[in-house]
Protein backbone atom coordinates (compact mmCIF):
# COMPACT_ATOMS: atom_id res chain seq x y z
CA UNK A 1 0.00 0.00 0.00
CA UNK A 2 1.31 3.41 -0.92
CA UNK A 3 2.36 5.65 1.93
CA UNK A 4 2.54 9.42 1.88
CA UNK A 5 4.75 11.51 4.17
CA UNK A 6 4.76 15.26 4.62
CA UNK A 7 8.26 16.46 3.72
CA UNK A 8 7.76 20.17 4.31
CA UNK A 9 5.21 22.96 4.43
CA UNK A 10 6.24 26.51 3.60
CA UNK A 11 3.85 29.29 4.62
CA UNK A 12 4.76 32.77 3.41
CA UNK A 13 4.85 35.49 6.06
CA UNK A 14 5.32 39.22 5.57
CA UNK A 15 5.30 40.90 2.17
CA UNK A 16 8.81 40.53 0.79
CA UNK A 17 8.96 36.93 -0.42
CA UNK A 18 9.74 36.81 -4.13
CA UNK A 19 10.90 33.18 -4.29
CA UNK A 20 9.66 30.16 -2.36
CA UNK A 21 12.39 27.52 -2.27
CA UNK A 22 11.80 23.92 -1.32
CA UNK A 23 15.34 22.76 -0.66
CA UNK A 24 17.14 19.61 0.39
CA UNK A 25 14.48 17.32 -1.00
CA UNK A 26 15.04 13.83 0.43
CA UNK A 27 15.74 11.06 -2.08
CA UNK A 28 14.01 8.17 -0.36
CA UNK A 29 10.61 8.25 -2.10
CA UNK A 30 9.23 6.98 -5.37
CA UNK A 31 7.35 10.16 -6.32
CA UNK A 32 6.67 13.65 -4.96
CA UNK A 33 3.38 15.52 -4.65
CA UNK A 34 3.23 19.31 -4.34
CA UNK A 35 0.02 21.05 -3.22
CA UNK A 36 -0.16 24.83 -3.03
CA UNK A 37 -2.44 27.81 -2.70
CA UNK A 38 -0.99 31.23 -3.43
CA UNK A 39 -1.34 34.69 -4.92
CA UNK A 40 0.70 37.86 -5.28
CA UNK A 41 0.36 41.24 -3.58
CA UNK A 42 0.94 42.93 -6.94
CA UNK A 43 -1.64 45.52 -7.98
CA UNK A 44 -0.13 46.70 -11.26
CA UNK A 45 -1.02 43.72 -13.44
CA UNK A 46 -4.56 44.44 -14.57
CA UNK A 47 -4.83 41.13 -16.43
CA UNK A 48 -4.49 39.22 -13.19
CA UNK A 49 -2.21 36.63 -14.74
CA UNK A 50 1.11 37.20 -13.07
CA UNK A 51 3.90 34.77 -13.92
CA UNK A 52 4.63 32.17 -11.27
CA UNK A 53 7.34 29.88 -12.61
CA UNK A 54 8.59 26.63 -11.13
CA UNK A 55 12.32 26.10 -11.58
CA UNK A 56 13.83 22.71 -10.79
CA UNK A 57 17.37 22.16 -9.56
CA UNK A 58 19.29 18.91 -9.55
CA UNK A 59 21.10 17.58 -6.52
CA UNK A 60 24.25 19.28 -7.78
CA UNK A 61 22.55 22.69 -7.63
CA UNK A 62 22.16 23.24 -11.39
CA UNK A 63 18.89 24.23 -13.10
CA UNK A 64 17.28 21.22 -14.77
CA UNK A 65 16.20 21.48 -18.44
CA UNK A 66 12.49 20.76 -18.96
CA UNK A 67 10.58 19.69 -22.03
CA UNK A 68 6.86 19.15 -22.30
CA UNK A 69 3.48 20.30 -23.44
CA UNK A 70 0.45 21.93 -21.93
CA UNK A 71 -3.16 22.59 -22.72
CA UNK A 72 -5.82 24.68 -21.12
CA UNK A 73 -7.68 27.88 -21.06
CA UNK A 74 -5.42 30.89 -21.13
CA UNK A 75 -6.20 33.67 -18.77
CA UNK A 76 -5.53 36.71 -20.91
CA UNK A 77 -6.74 35.45 -24.29
CA UNK A 78 -9.62 33.29 -23.17
CA UNK A 79 -8.77 30.46 -25.53
CA UNK A 80 -7.37 26.98 -25.61
CA UNK A 81 -3.74 26.53 -26.47
CA UNK A 82 -1.77 23.38 -26.96
CA UNK A 83 1.94 23.59 -27.43
CA UNK A 84 5.14 21.72 -26.97
CA UNK A 85 8.24 23.11 -25.41
CA UNK A 86 11.31 21.05 -25.91
CA UNK A 87 13.38 23.95 -27.10
CA UNK A 88 16.97 24.00 -26.02
CA UNK A 89 17.42 25.97 -22.86
CA UNK A 90 13.83 25.72 -21.68
CA UNK A 91 14.10 25.31 -17.96
CA UNK A 92 10.91 26.30 -16.17
CA UNK A 93 7.26 25.38 -15.77
CA UNK A 94 5.25 28.46 -16.66
CA UNK A 95 2.27 29.02 -14.40
CA UNK A 96 0.13 32.03 -13.58
CA UNK A 97 -0.94 33.29 -10.20
CA UNK A 98 -3.63 35.72 -9.13
CA UNK A 99 -2.90 39.18 -7.76
CA UNK A 100 -4.68 42.00 -5.98
CA UNK A 101 -5.61 44.19 -8.93
CA UNK A 102 -9.27 45.04 -9.52
CA UNK A 103 -10.32 43.89 -6.11
CA UNK A 104 -8.08 40.87 -6.17
CA UNK A 105 -10.30 38.16 -4.73
CA UNK A 106 -8.98 35.36 -6.93
CA UNK A 107 -6.38 32.79 -5.94
CA UNK A 108 -4.21 30.12 -7.58
CA UNK A 109 -4.14 26.46 -6.59
CA UNK A 110 -1.51 24.00 -7.80
CA UNK A 111 -0.98 20.26 -7.83
CA UNK A 112 2.32 18.88 -9.13
CA UNK A 113 3.46 15.29 -9.33
CA UNK A 114 7.14 14.53 -9.81
CA UNK A 115 7.43 10.93 -10.96
CA UNK A 116 10.60 8.94 -10.39
CA UNK A 117 12.17 12.23 -9.28
CA UNK A 118 15.13 10.57 -7.58
CA UNK A 119 16.23 8.47 -10.54
CA UNK A 120 19.87 8.87 -11.51
CA UNK A 121 19.55 6.68 -14.59
CA UNK A 122 16.63 8.14 -16.56
CA UNK A 123 14.90 11.46 -17.19
CA UNK A 124 12.06 12.30 -14.79
CA UNK A 125 8.43 13.30 -15.45
CA UNK A 126 6.34 16.10 -14.01
CA UNK A 127 2.59 16.62 -14.22
CA UNK A 128 1.28 20.04 -13.25
CA UNK A 129 -2.40 20.89 -12.84
CA UNK A 130 -3.28 24.42 -11.84
CA UNK A 131 -6.39 26.54 -11.53
CA UNK A 132 -6.79 30.24 -10.95
CA UNK A 133 -9.76 32.46 -10.28
CA UNK A 134 -10.01 36.16 -10.91
CA UNK A 135 -12.23 39.10 -10.18
CA UNK A 136 -11.27 41.12 -13.25
CA UNK A 137 -13.63 41.66 -16.14
CA UNK A 138 -11.15 40.95 -18.89
CA UNK A 139 -9.27 37.83 -17.94
CA UNK A 140 -7.84 35.76 -15.18
CA UNK A 141 -9.84 32.62 -14.50
CA UNK A 142 -7.82 29.73 -15.83
CA UNK A 143 -7.56 25.96 -15.86
CA UNK A 144 -4.42 24.34 -17.22
CA UNK A 145 -2.44 21.10 -17.27
CA UNK A 146 1.19 20.68 -18.15
CA UNK A 147 3.17 17.51 -18.61
CA UNK A 148 6.88 17.38 -19.12
CA UNK A 149 10.11 15.60 -18.54
CA UNK A 150 13.21 16.98 -16.91
CA UNK A 151 16.71 15.84 -16.22
CA UNK A 152 19.95 16.89 -14.64
CA UNK A 153 21.79 19.69 -16.37
CA UNK A 154 24.75 17.54 -17.39
CA UNK A 155 23.80 14.01 -16.33
CA UNK A 156 20.95 12.00 -14.86
CA UNK A 157 21.02 13.74 -11.50
CA UNK A 158 17.96 13.59 -9.22
CA UNK A 159 15.67 16.47 -8.31
CA UNK A 160 17.00 18.28 -5.24
CA UNK A 161 15.18 21.62 -5.07
CA UNK A 162 12.05 23.34 -6.40
CA UNK A 163 11.69 27.12 -6.60
CA UNK A 164 8.49 29.09 -7.23
CA UNK A 165 9.51 32.44 -8.67
CA UNK A 166 7.46 35.57 -9.28
CA UNK A 167 8.59 38.34 -11.59
CA UNK A 168 10.82 41.22 -10.60
CA UNK A 169 9.46 43.25 -7.68
CA UNK A 170 6.47 40.91 -7.31
CA UNK A 171 5.79 39.23 -4.00
CA UNK A 172 3.76 36.37 -2.61
CA UNK A 173 0.88 37.32 -0.36
CA UNK A 174 1.22 36.21 3.25
CA UNK A 175 -0.35 32.81 3.97
CA UNK A 176 0.55 31.45 0.54
CA UNK A 177 1.19 27.79 1.35
CA UNK A 178 3.32 25.15 -0.38
CA UNK A 179 3.25 21.55 0.89
CA UNK A 180 5.57 18.86 -0.41
CA UNK A 181 4.81 15.16 0.13
CA UNK A 182 6.85 12.04 -0.51
CA UNK A 183 5.05 8.98 -1.84
CA UNK A 184 6.31 5.43 -1.59
CA UNK A 185 4.48 3.09 -3.90
CA UNK B 1 -1.12 6.45 5.16
CA UNK B 2 1.12 8.85 7.08
CA UNK B 3 0.25 12.40 6.08
CA UNK B 4 -2.99 11.43 4.38
CA UNK B 5 -6.19 10.35 6.11
CA UNK B 6 -9.68 9.44 5.00
CA UNK B 7 -12.14 12.21 5.85
CA UNK B 8 -15.18 10.51 4.37
CA UNK B 9 -15.86 7.64 2.03
CA UNK B 10 -18.78 5.53 1.01
CA UNK B 11 -20.92 3.95 -1.65
CA UNK B 12 -24.41 5.07 -2.59
CA UNK B 13 -26.78 2.19 -1.84
CA UNK B 14 -30.00 3.72 -3.14
CA UNK B 15 -30.33 6.39 -5.79
CA UNK B 16 -29.76 9.90 -4.45
CA UNK B 17 -29.10 13.26 -6.05
CA UNK B 18 -26.98 14.77 -3.25
CA UNK B 19 -23.90 13.97 -1.19
CA UNK B 20 -23.36 16.49 1.58
CA UNK B 21 -19.93 16.65 3.20
CA UNK B 22 -21.39 18.69 6.02
CA UNK B 23 -18.75 18.88 8.73
CA UNK B 24 -15.34 18.84 7.11
CA UNK B 25 -12.68 18.77 9.86
CA UNK B 26 -10.17 21.62 9.88
CA UNK B 27 -7.18 19.51 10.84
CA UNK B 28 -5.68 19.30 7.36
CA UNK B 29 -4.15 21.77 4.93
CA UNK B 30 -5.52 20.33 1.71
CA UNK B 31 -8.34 18.08 0.53
CA UNK B 32 -8.91 15.75 -2.38
CA UNK B 33 -12.14 14.10 -3.48
CA UNK B 34 -12.56 11.25 -5.92
CA UNK B 35 -15.88 10.06 -7.37
CA UNK B 36 -16.80 7.14 -9.55
CA UNK B 37 -20.21 6.24 -10.87
CA UNK B 38 -23.08 7.09 -13.17
CA UNK B 39 -26.51 8.69 -13.18
CA UNK B 40 -30.06 7.40 -13.47
CA UNK B 41 -30.76 10.20 -15.93
CA UNK B 42 -32.27 9.08 -19.22
CA UNK B 43 -32.62 11.81 -21.82
CA UNK B 44 -33.19 10.45 -25.29
CA UNK B 45 -32.90 13.82 -26.97
CA UNK B 46 -29.46 15.02 -26.00
CA UNK B 47 -26.21 13.72 -24.75
CA UNK B 48 -27.27 11.10 -22.26
CA UNK B 49 -25.06 12.76 -19.71
CA UNK B 50 -25.72 14.27 -16.32
CA UNK B 51 -23.78 16.99 -14.54
CA UNK B 52 -22.21 16.94 -11.13
CA UNK B 53 -22.64 20.44 -9.74
CA UNK B 54 -21.46 21.72 -6.39
CA UNK B 55 -21.59 24.27 -3.60
CA UNK B 56 -18.98 25.42 -1.11
CA UNK B 57 -19.93 26.38 2.44
CA UNK B 58 -23.63 26.43 1.67
CA UNK B 59 -26.54 24.21 0.81
CA UNK B 60 -27.75 23.38 -2.68
CA UNK B 61 -29.73 26.57 -3.22
CA UNK B 62 -26.55 28.47 -4.09
CA UNK B 63 -25.69 32.15 -3.88
CA UNK B 64 -26.04 34.44 -6.85
CA UNK B 65 -22.82 36.07 -7.99
CA UNK B 66 -20.52 34.10 -5.72
CA UNK B 67 -18.68 31.67 -8.00
CA UNK B 68 -16.01 32.09 -10.67
CA UNK B 69 -15.86 29.44 -13.37
CA UNK B 70 -13.41 28.15 -15.93
CA UNK B 71 -13.80 24.95 -17.93
CA UNK B 72 -12.05 23.19 -20.75
CA UNK B 73 -13.84 20.22 -22.26
CA UNK B 74 -13.86 17.93 -25.25
CA UNK B 75 -15.79 14.97 -26.53
CA UNK B 76 -15.03 12.14 -28.91
CA UNK B 77 -17.94 12.86 -31.22
CA UNK B 78 -16.91 16.33 -32.35
CA UNK B 79 -13.21 15.71 -31.81
CA UNK B 80 -12.84 19.29 -30.67
CA UNK B 81 -12.18 21.14 -27.46
CA UNK B 82 -13.97 24.16 -26.11
CA UNK B 83 -14.12 26.31 -23.02
CA UNK B 84 -16.41 28.29 -20.77
CA UNK B 85 -15.06 31.15 -18.74
CA UNK B 86 -16.62 33.48 -16.18
CA UNK B 87 -13.82 35.79 -15.20
CA UNK B 88 -15.78 37.52 -12.51
CA UNK B 89 -17.55 35.88 -9.60
CA UNK B 90 -20.97 35.82 -11.24
CA UNK B 91 -22.24 32.24 -11.03
CA UNK B 92 -24.57 30.84 -8.38
CA UNK B 93 -22.94 27.40 -8.14
CA UNK B 94 -20.17 25.20 -9.48
CA UNK B 95 -21.82 24.15 -12.70
CA UNK B 96 -19.70 21.34 -14.12
CA UNK B 97 -17.54 19.59 -11.59
CA UNK B 98 -18.01 16.56 -13.80
CA UNK B 99 -20.05 14.94 -16.53
CA UNK B 100 -21.26 11.45 -15.68
CA UNK B 101 -22.90 8.95 -18.00
CA UNK B 102 -26.64 8.44 -17.86
CA UNK B 103 -28.43 5.12 -18.00
CA UNK B 104 -29.98 4.92 -21.40
CA UNK B 105 -30.49 1.18 -21.96
CA UNK B 106 -28.04 -0.41 -24.31
CA UNK B 107 -25.58 2.42 -24.43
CA UNK B 108 -23.53 3.00 -21.32
CA UNK B 109 -23.28 -0.44 -19.80
CA UNK B 110 -20.35 -0.44 -17.41
CA UNK B 111 -19.18 3.06 -18.28
CA UNK B 112 -18.54 5.03 -15.10
CA UNK B 113 -17.17 8.53 -14.88
CA UNK B 114 -13.98 8.94 -12.89
CA UNK B 115 -13.72 12.31 -11.17
CA UNK B 116 -10.73 13.87 -9.38
CA UNK B 117 -11.09 17.06 -7.33
CA UNK B 118 -8.50 19.01 -5.33
CA UNK B 119 -9.08 21.82 -2.84
CA UNK B 120 -5.66 23.06 -1.75
CA UNK B 121 -5.79 25.40 1.24
CA UNK B 122 -9.39 24.56 2.11
CA UNK B 123 -8.86 25.50 5.78
CA UNK B 124 -7.06 28.75 4.95
CA UNK B 125 -8.95 31.87 6.07
CA UNK B 126 -6.96 34.46 4.07
CA UNK B 127 -7.84 33.42 0.54
CA UNK B 128 -11.08 32.80 -1.32
CA UNK B 129 -11.81 29.12 -1.84
CA UNK B 130 -10.72 27.54 -5.11
CA UNK B 131 -11.24 24.02 -6.41
CA UNK B 132 -9.98 22.18 -9.49
CA UNK B 133 -11.80 19.21 -10.98
CA UNK B 134 -11.52 16.90 -13.93
CA UNK B 135 -13.36 13.85 -15.13
CA UNK B 136 -13.19 11.22 -17.80
CA UNK B 137 -16.07 9.18 -19.18
CA UNK B 138 -14.85 6.09 -21.06
CA UNK B 139 -18.12 5.89 -22.94
CA UNK B 140 -19.12 3.05 -25.22
CA UNK B 141 -21.90 5.10 -26.74
CA UNK B 142 -23.05 3.93 -30.16
CA UNK B 143 -23.16 7.03 -32.36
CA UNK B 144 -24.95 5.22 -35.14
CA UNK B 145 -28.06 5.08 -32.99
CA UNK B 146 -28.30 8.81 -32.48
CA UNK B 147 -27.21 11.13 -29.72
CA UNK B 148 -24.46 13.66 -29.77
CA UNK B 149 -21.90 12.79 -27.15
CA UNK B 150 -19.49 9.92 -26.64
CA UNK B 151 -16.43 9.97 -24.41
CA UNK B 152 -15.93 13.18 -22.48
CA UNK B 153 -13.14 14.89 -20.68
CA UNK B 154 -13.72 18.01 -18.59
CA UNK B 155 -11.19 20.09 -16.66
CA UNK B 156 -12.54 22.93 -14.55
CA UNK B 157 -11.70 25.48 -11.88
CA UNK B 158 -14.19 27.08 -9.54
CA UNK B 159 -13.84 29.62 -6.78
CA UNK B 160 -16.29 31.04 -4.31
CA UNK B 161 -15.95 34.57 -3.02
CA UNK B 162 -15.64 33.65 0.63
CA UNK B 163 -12.48 33.53 2.73
CA UNK B 164 -13.92 31.43 5.55
CA UNK B 165 -12.52 27.94 5.86
CA UNK B 166 -14.36 25.31 3.87
CA UNK B 167 -16.49 23.35 6.31
CA UNK B 168 -19.08 22.04 3.89
CA UNK B 169 -19.05 20.75 0.32
CA UNK B 170 -22.24 19.66 -1.41
CA UNK B 171 -22.24 17.79 -4.70
CA UNK B 172 -25.38 17.10 -6.63
CA UNK B 173 -26.58 15.61 -9.88
CA UNK B 174 -28.28 18.19 -12.08
CA UNK B 175 -30.95 16.09 -13.78
CA UNK B 176 -31.07 12.58 -12.35
CA UNK B 177 -29.76 10.66 -9.36
CA UNK B 178 -26.46 9.03 -8.55
CA UNK B 179 -26.99 5.35 -9.15
CA UNK B 180 -26.52 2.72 -6.49
CA UNK B 181 -22.83 1.90 -6.48
CA UNK B 182 -21.69 5.50 -6.92
CA UNK B 183 -18.50 5.80 -4.86
CA UNK B 184 -16.83 8.75 -3.14
CA UNK B 185 -13.72 9.27 -1.05
CA UNK B 186 -12.50 12.52 0.53
CA UNK B 187 -8.89 12.59 1.77
CA UNK B 188 -7.21 15.11 4.05
CA UNK B 189 -3.54 16.05 3.61
CA UNK B 190 -1.75 17.19 6.79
Amino acid sequence: MATTDLISTTVVSGSSTNIVSLTSIPQGYTDLLLLAICKSTDTSNTYDDLDNEAILYDTGGAVMPIGGAWMGQIAASGGIVETSQFASGYNRIAMKTSNESSGGIGVQVITMRFLDYSSTTVAKNVHTWEGKTSSTNTSGTMSKMHTGCFNGASSNLALGRIDFVLGSSKYFKADSTFSLYGINS
Amino acid sequence: MGAVEVVSQGTVTSATNTIDFASIPQTYKHLSLTLSGKSTYNDSSYGHQDLIIGYMNEGPSGSSGQYARGEVYGDSFSGSTNYIIKNTFTEDRMWTLAQIPASKPGYYAGANATVEIWIPGYSNTTFTKTLISRCIIPSNYDFSNGGTVGAWQVMSVYGRNVTAALTRLVIQTFAGNMQSGFQYQMLGYK
